[in-house]
């Protein structure tokens, strides 16, 4: 149960959780300074709401959804305009390659990123990703191979999705 | 480069991580005193709303909880984050005392005028067809008062937003599409529950009143579908039997008929299999003459298998189980729900419609909810 900010609980959780909800913030976000703010307001929610997860999987499958719906919230209300992705990615070859692919995955419908995020960094299976958005692993893998074909030129070297 | 190794280009430094959680701390420990409670009675989410069978031409309903009482609403700071906790059960927020002096709940028949004579007819029955809870010789306000009374709590990100959400939710329950009529239900809904306050700018309130239109439209619809006009025999519809849902992404215009649902459908979940089998299993809807009916009495988003989804598990929040209120294919959550079951002759139509999304046990209603999206324009 996290319900004390200032218990160990709560920084463990904030260990195990934040470089996967920083990124995921950052593609619907695009810049450092609303980042922080959805992350912020991501955990200052499980915090308040004082929630007991199941294991670490469910509480990982809680934060994103949480986080992405913050997200998708501070961009409505604020009616704020997308801007360039810019900051925090440094611009040698190598890396203006991932400031692309980045780019690339921020346009993703929002449905898309988080099954891309679960599969291909975190590397979860469909099965366990469905699991997570609960959903059914088919759906995950077709929405798997939708964003592929989205991002067909960029992902050559990728490994298959099923 | 892999995404992967794209990913691990967006790399917070220590610093960011340490401030965030510094701001982290001092913003929980901030708001653990400052949280500010109003609770108005509220026709919302999960309201049941009570119609006779034996109602012809429109309907008078009442809004209760699932107990036949009034549903509380508490909103939280105005700093909390964007999702509400929605249970059925006490929850820790403690009541203003005076609130139902202030704001007595009343039936909408109380304060909006029967069309017809059915429907002051309908009223009476009403009243004495209430929940076994609520028919114990207490008004549902002196229920309330002395109950344990089920609350909705949630936290708001931002009041104004939120009212336009509750207030169609709210409204939602009619089943009128009058003009005059919605905007009656509207000045009732927004001093009941809100006291007419915190609605201050008039494009939200004339959205509001938008959806309440267009809602009220898609429930009559859906009511004179499962229901002949001239009929009062609810048949067909068991007061035990369960319905097969299933999630799907698409609006109700999206397909004209069940081979195109199943079409569009058949790749999506494990258990669907032939078009049969699909059939059989959610024959719930119609679609003719361009109109979307409700075949039976079930029509909605819900339970991600397809398996049987029990109105009495809903209607009671804290049973609502994980997974029975899931995500739907475009990122939303569950849109729609509207079930109704016979109780003698009152008919329980619940109606739940929000953004919502689970956890333990709870049901939680995100707010920004896309409503013209969610129900397509009212499927005209």
């Amino acid at each position: 149960m996290v319900s004390d900010y200032s218990s160990d609980s709560v920084r463990e959780m904030y260990e195990r959780n934040f470089d996967t909800l920083y990124r995921i913030c950052y593609l619907y976000m695009k810049n450092v300074q609303d980042t922080e703010d959805a992350v912020h307001n991501t955990f200052l929610k499980a915090i308040e709401t004082g929630k007991s997860f199941e294991n670490d999987r469910h509480e990982k499958a809680w934060l994103i959804r949480v986080a992405s719906n913050i997200c998708k919230n501070m961009l409505k209300s604020a009616s704020r305009k997308s801007e360039p992705l810019s900051d925090s990615i440094p611009s040698s070859d190598e890396i203006g390659s991932a400031s692309e692919i980045i780019i690339e995955l921020s346009t993703l419908p929002d449905k898309l990123k988080i099954p891309v995020y679960l599969f291909y960094y975190d590397g979860y299976s469909s099965e366990e990703i469905g699991k997570m958005l609960h959903i059914s692993s088919s759906a995950v893998r077709s929405r798997l191979q939708k964003a592929r074909e989205r991002l067909k030129e960029i992902l050559k070297d990728e490994r298959s999705i099923v | 480069m892999t995404i992967r190794e794209a990913f691990d280009t967006i790399n917070p430094t220590i610093e960011q991580k340490n401030r965030i959680y510094e701001r982290l701390s001092q913003n929980a420990y901030a708001q653990s005193g400052i949280k500010r409670q109003m609770i108005r009675y509220v026709s919302a989410a999960a309201a049941l709303v009570a119609v006779t069978g034996a109602a012809a031409a429109g309907a008078v309903f009442a809004l209760y909880n699932n107990n036949g009482s009034p549903i509380n609403v508490s909103l939280e700071g105005s700093n909390a984050p964007e999702i509400s906790n929605f249970t059925t059960q006490n929850t820790t927020v403690s009541k203003v005392n005076n609130s139902s002096e202030e704001t007595p709940m009343t039936t909408l028949s109380e304060t909006v005028p029967p069309t017809s004579e059915t429907n002051a007819e309908t009223t009476s029955e009403l009243e004495t067809s209430l929940p076994p809870e609520s028919n114990s010789g207490e008004s549902p306000l002196e229920s309330e008062k002395t109950s344990s009374a089920k609350e909705i709590v949630f936290t708001s990100y931002d009041d104004k937003q939120s009212i336009e959400s509750w207030n169609a939710i709210a409204a939602f329950t009619a089943i009128t599409d009058d003009a005059v009529l919605a905007d009656k239900q509207y000045s009732y809904l927004l001093e009941q529950t809100f006291g007419n306050k915190l609605i201050t700018d008039e494009s939200t309130a004339e959205r509001a009143k938008t959806l309440i239109i267009t809602h009220n439209k898609l429930s009559k619809e859906l009511w004179l579908a499962a229901y002949s006009p001239a009929g009062t025999d609810p048949s067909g519809i068991s007061k035990d039997e369960k319905d097969n849902w299933f999630v799907s992404s698409k609006t109700p215009n999206s397909f004209g008929s069940m081979q195109e649902l199943y079409e569009l459908e058949k790749d999506t979940y494990n258990d669907i299999s032939t078009f049969d089998d699909f059939s059989d299993k959610f024959n719930c809807f119609k679609f003719e003459d361009g109109k979307f009916y409700m075949k039976g009495h079930a029509i909605g988003h819900t339970s991600t298998f397809g398996t049987a989804f029990d109105f009495k598990a809903l209607g009671n929040a804290t049973v609502c189980e994980y997974g029975a209120v899931v995500d739907t294919d475009d990122g939303a959550k569950l849109a729609y729900i509207l079930e109704n079951v016979p109780e003698g002759k009152t008919h329980y139509f619940f109606i739940c419609l929000a953004d919502l999304s689970e956890a333990d046990g709870q049901l939680k209603i995100i707010r920004n909810c896309d409503w013209e999206n969610a129900f397509g324009k009212g499927n005209k």
